[in-house]
């Protein structure tokens, strides 16, 4: 029983939540540039940089399971 | 690992070889040194000598309209320039040559992978040297434009029940800035290699992947890096500045 591979699994898990997260982001830029096509360009530039924010949480999770894997 | 070496290698079956978070260190002249660093120091060097190239020989053949090559150069410039002036207004004309470099520096070691080698990216030392150069312009752009008390002040600002959050939150800027970095491009290394270790997907596919990893993601990346850099420094003046 390698609590090891538990371990690396929850922490790989949170990837879940921020891919949820991503989807609700993306889901309300896409509906305020259909409703506002001139400011696409702003829209857009502020959905790179909050996936960034979002991003880095899930990062956070796949480094400490490299990290646990033994790997460092 | 190089990309050949584990063609090879994978020809005799599924194998795959650990890639370890520190890279391996080859010895030179006595000292160990990882390999992304000779990696970093090789890309610096075709980049400085093409530089001197071009300031020597094409810079004192500019015309006013420019054609060619001159064009080519003021277009990637401007770019740069008008990001920056986009983000931090007037006072940008200090920070644009950093971020140029910076954006250079990250996209240039990353395109060595396409070779085999380990990109200098993937080495948390890199990118955290980096995220420390890039935090120290943001705490300096502060001090120059609000002054040294201005910038405890900040702290405080706007209301002083933020003050831990406040220095929570710029703690964390270059940890975050860095992990970012090296955690998306350690994850195109580790595919990448899987991807070699398998005899029957290492023909054809890792080329299409390839532009993916190394050339999309990296770009990403590098716009993400550069823009909450500019991001952060132009938090530090919006509370009055002094100049």
């Amino acid at each position: 029983m390698s609590f090891t591979a538990i371990g690396v699994a929850i922490a790989i898990f949170v990837g879940a939540f921020a891919a949820m997260a991503m989807g609700r982001a993306i889901s309300s830029s896409a509906d305020s540039v259909a409703r506002q096509p001139e400011a696409s360009d702003k829209i857009n530039q502020m959905l790179i940089i909050g996936l960034a924010f979002i991003e880095t949480t899930a990062i956070y999770g796949f480094v400490i399971a490299i990290m646990m894997m033994g790997k460092v | 690992m190089t990309a050949a070496n584990g063609f090879i290698r994978g020809i005799a079956g599924f194998e795959s070889e650990s890639v370890q978070v520190m890279p391996p260190k080859v010895s030179v002249f006595g000292l160990q040194i990882s390999e992304t660093i000779i990696i970093a120091w090789i890309v610096m060097a075709v980049l400085i000598i093409l530089a001197l190239l071009f300031r020597v020989f094409t810079l004192k053949k500019f015309r006013p309209v420019p054609k060619g090559l001159q064009n080519v150069i003021e277009i990637i410039v401007e770019f740069f320039e008008k990001f920056t002036k986009s983000k931090l207004g007037r006072r940008y004309p200090a920070v644009a040559p950093y971020i140029f470099t910076v954006a250079t520096m990250i996209v240039a070691t990353c395109a060595a992978e396409m070779l085999g080698f380990r990109p200098p990216a993937t080495d948390i030392n890199f990118t955290f040297a980096i995220a420390l150069m890039s935090f120290m312009l943001i705490n300096i752009f502060g001090l120059y434009y609000t002054g040294f008390f201005g910038r405890i002040l900040w702290f405080f600002k706007p209301i002083p029940f933020m003050l831990p959050v406040n220095l929570v939150t710029h703690v964390i800027i270059p940890v975050s800035l860095a992990f970012r970095l090296f955690g998306n491009m350690f994850a195109g290394l580790i595919v990448m290699d899987l991807l070699y270790g398998v005899i029957y997907l290492s023909i054809g596919l890792p080329a299409f992947l390839a532009i993916y990893f190394n050339l999309f993601h990296v770009g990403i990346q590098t716009y993400i890096f550069i823009t909450l850099t500019l991001t952060f420094a132009e938090e530090t003046v919006i509370y009055g500045a002094k100049r």
